[in-house]
């Protein structure tokens, strides 16, 4: 993909929280670019730090190490005008559209306010603007009166969709924007991003937990594990053929209809071994997080933890046996 | 199923709910069975009853703003319908229910060996409740017992709180476990595991188990059969492997290709247009028709029959969607 102009550059991002003594690592130095008009896709468990990624990219939370640069200035010290345009150029939306949606205002109401505060246009002009962002999340604009409570969960997420559009934004950051809704639903949604990537070139960082999901929507894929980025791939070639072990394991449990099996994925986690909370260790670990659920871990594997390498075209991996892995799942099929 | 005494049989389930002047009946018609030891997934959108339909087998509806009415529901030959003795005494022991969302369901205040060892003085005295509560825990892999036992419910993983959900639901060994999206909050790899202890719990202790679910491909890989439920009806059900590669519903067809599957890549998949009626103002007809594709008068005026598209294969629709190799 666009490998030309990074809309977006990450190096060494981290976010960090801390609370009474404890401190929690919550980010633990990703490194990472979003392309113009691309759609990059963020996967990993809960806890694994993609959300407090996001946050720290829509500048909801600061970095504690690292730097954030958009399209080729960096964010992380900016402060009033230039502070406020980067806020506008990256916009968010989130999991539950109903949550952040007033409830005792109608649409028109909710994207009028974000056109008129910010001047996009005149509040004469605002009817004829909020018709025009109904339009383009391709909502009928009889919806305009309606209140959040009349509309069905999949239109909920249009109207959030909608509210992101009208600062024209350059990048849209996605958490879980489809998960609340129906099956049904979903893929609707994701037909609506990708078409407003094509028709209007923005780009897209789609953080989601169906990987069936990610799979069909995006350009390019991140994996995170405990706060780090384990592995990076283009297209179909992270679900193809893994290079990192954490990779294998997701996409062998997902329940596929062409399997039927009961039986649990073969390299499944140790009983009750759910990812750890990134917050667990250090900020800098003396082993590979993902060792104590990995069926390749060696002695190596506990005495130092292997940093993002490229093992192919577009493709890196933090893994010391990336290109074994690679070859086997290429073998097995 | 042929050839098995069903389990649990229902005919013409309807379920109402609504105060005064004003009810709906957001199920009605609903006939299934389970054989005993068989896994029936029970799928559809949100909001097409499914949840409804298993609680009415618990008695969990609520008294007084709701009817459950049928010409048969019986669990092992017994009645559930009303308040007879027996039912009740097999609802919460032999007819089990995990939720979707275990956090809610525990007591936040109570260390959950202490609520497992309630389920067990409810549903089995007779035994040493924390002996037993001990077992529950290995059972569902929960180790160290004791030391899980001592937990609160806020210091276990997603996953481990819905294992202690399934240590309460076995203490009356179930003949019949509903587990209503009993994975939906939980990460792919723990769904893994929950879903193949499901599997392993379900072959040792010969239960059945009903399995509500919104995710095709889980209902593909743990069910034999599956039902496809809209709009308080059952539109189509048989076996999984007839029903999802050649469904004969257009429903259970649309639902099948609105879901992007990471085997076919990425070709484009379109949602079903519309959403699931409010069960006050269901259309008439076949329920679907507003929706459908392949719609015609006929889907309009007239409900459809049941009718037989295979071997244990059957549902409702006046245009059934035919298959070249059938």
């Amino acid at each position: 993909m666009p490998e030309a102009s990074p809309l977006l550059a990450v190096t060494e991002a981290r976010v960090t929280y801390r609370r009474g003594g404890r401190v929690n690592h919550a980010v633990r130095g990703v490194d990472f670019v979003l392309g113009e008009g691309e759609i990059l896709g963020l996967v990993g468990e809960s806890g694994c730090g993609k959300s407090s990624l996001a946050r720290a990219l829509a500048g909801l939370e600061a970095l504690s190490g690292g730097d954030i640069q958009f399209c080729g200035t960096s964010v992380t010290g900016l402060a009033g005008r230039h502070r406020r345009d980067y806020g506008r150029l990256v916009q968010m939306v989130f999991q539950d559209p109903s949550g952040s949606l007033n409830p005792r205002m109608t649409l028109a109401q909710t994207l009028g306010e974000v056109l008129t505060v910010h001047g996009i246009v005149s509040r004469a002009g605002a009817p004829a603007g909020v018709a025009a962002l109904l339009e383009r999340v391709e909502l009928p604009a009889g919806l305009a009166s309606r209140y959040p409570h009349e509309l069905s969960g999949g239109q909920r997420q249009r109207v959030g969709l909608a509210r992101a559009l009208a600062l024209s934004p350059r990048v849209i950051l996605a958490d879980e924007p489809v998960s609340a809704l129906d099956v049904s639903v979903q893929v609707q949604i994701l037909n609506l991003m990708r078409e407003l990537r094509d028709r209007e070139g923005i780009a897209f960082l789609f953080i989601a937990h169906d990987l069936a999901a990610v799979n069909y929507l995006c350009d390019r894929t991140l994996v995170m594990y405990a706060g780090r980025m384990v592995e990076e791939a283009r297209g179909q070639d992270l679900w193809r053929a893994p290079a990192h072990p954490y990779t294998a394991l997701l996409r062998a449990s997902i329940p596929e209809m062409a399997r039927r099996s009961a039986s649990p994925p073969p390299s499944g986690p140790p009983s009750h071994g759910a990812a750890p909370l990134s917050g667990a260790g250090t900020a800098g670990l003396h082993h590979c997080p993902f060792q104590p659920r990995c069926p390749r871990a060696t002695r190596a594997c506990c005495e130092s933890e292997p940093a993002l390498a490229s093992v192919g075209p577009g493709r890196r991996s933090a893994c010391f046996f990336a290109m074994e892995q690679l070859q086997d799942t290429l073998d097995d099929g | 199923m042929t050839g098995f005494a069903p389990l649990l049989s229902i005919r013409n389930l309807s379920i109402r709910f609504g105060a005064g002047s004003r009810w709906s009946c957001p199920v009605d018609g609903v006939s299934l069975d389970i054989a005993p030891g068989e896994v029936l997934a029970l799928v559809g959108e949100s909001g097409s009853g499914k949840s409804i339909t298993a609680l009415s087998m618990t008695g969990l509806l609520p008294e007084g703003t709701s009817e459950v009415a049928a010409d048969v529901m019986t669990f092992d030959g017994v009645s559930l319908l009303g308040d007879t003795l027996r039912g009740q005494a097999l609802r919460g022991r032999e007819i089990a229910y995990i939720f979707q969302d275990p956090l809610g369901s525990l007591n936040p205040v109570v260390r959950v060996g202490r609520q497992i060892e309630e389920a067990v003085r409810l549903h089995a005295p007779g035994t040493i409740p924390r002996e037993e509560a001990y077992g529950l825990l290995r059972r569902v892999g929960l180790e160290p017992a004791e030391q899980i036992a001592r937990a609160y419910p806020h210091e276990l993983s997603g996953g481990m709180q819905q294992r202690v959900m399934m240590a309460m639901a076995l203490a009356g060994k179930p003949r019949l476990l509903i587990a209503d999206e009993p994975t939906t909050a939980l990460d792919v790899t723990v769904q893994a595991k929950v879903m193949s202890l499901l599997g392993s719990l379900q072959q040792d202790l010969g239960m059945a188990i009903l399995l509500i679910t919104h995710n095709l491909g889980l209902a593909a890989g743990f069910a034999g059969r599956i039902a496809v439920m809209y709009a308080g009806r059952i539109v189509e059900a048989g076996p999984v492997e007839d029903v999802l590669t050649a469904p004969r519903h257009p429903y259970t067809q649309a639902l099948l290709q609105a879901v992007p599957r990471l085997g076919d890549g990425r070709r484009r998949r379109e949602g079903i247009p519309g959403r699931v009626p409010h069960p006050s103002c269901y259309p008439s007809g076949c329920r679907f028709h507003p929706r459908c594709s392949r719609a015609t008068q006929q889907c309009h005026d007239q409900t459809p029959p049941l009718q037989t598209f295979g071997a244990g294969h059957h549902g409702t629709c006046h245009h059934p969607v035919e298959h070249a190799h059938a």
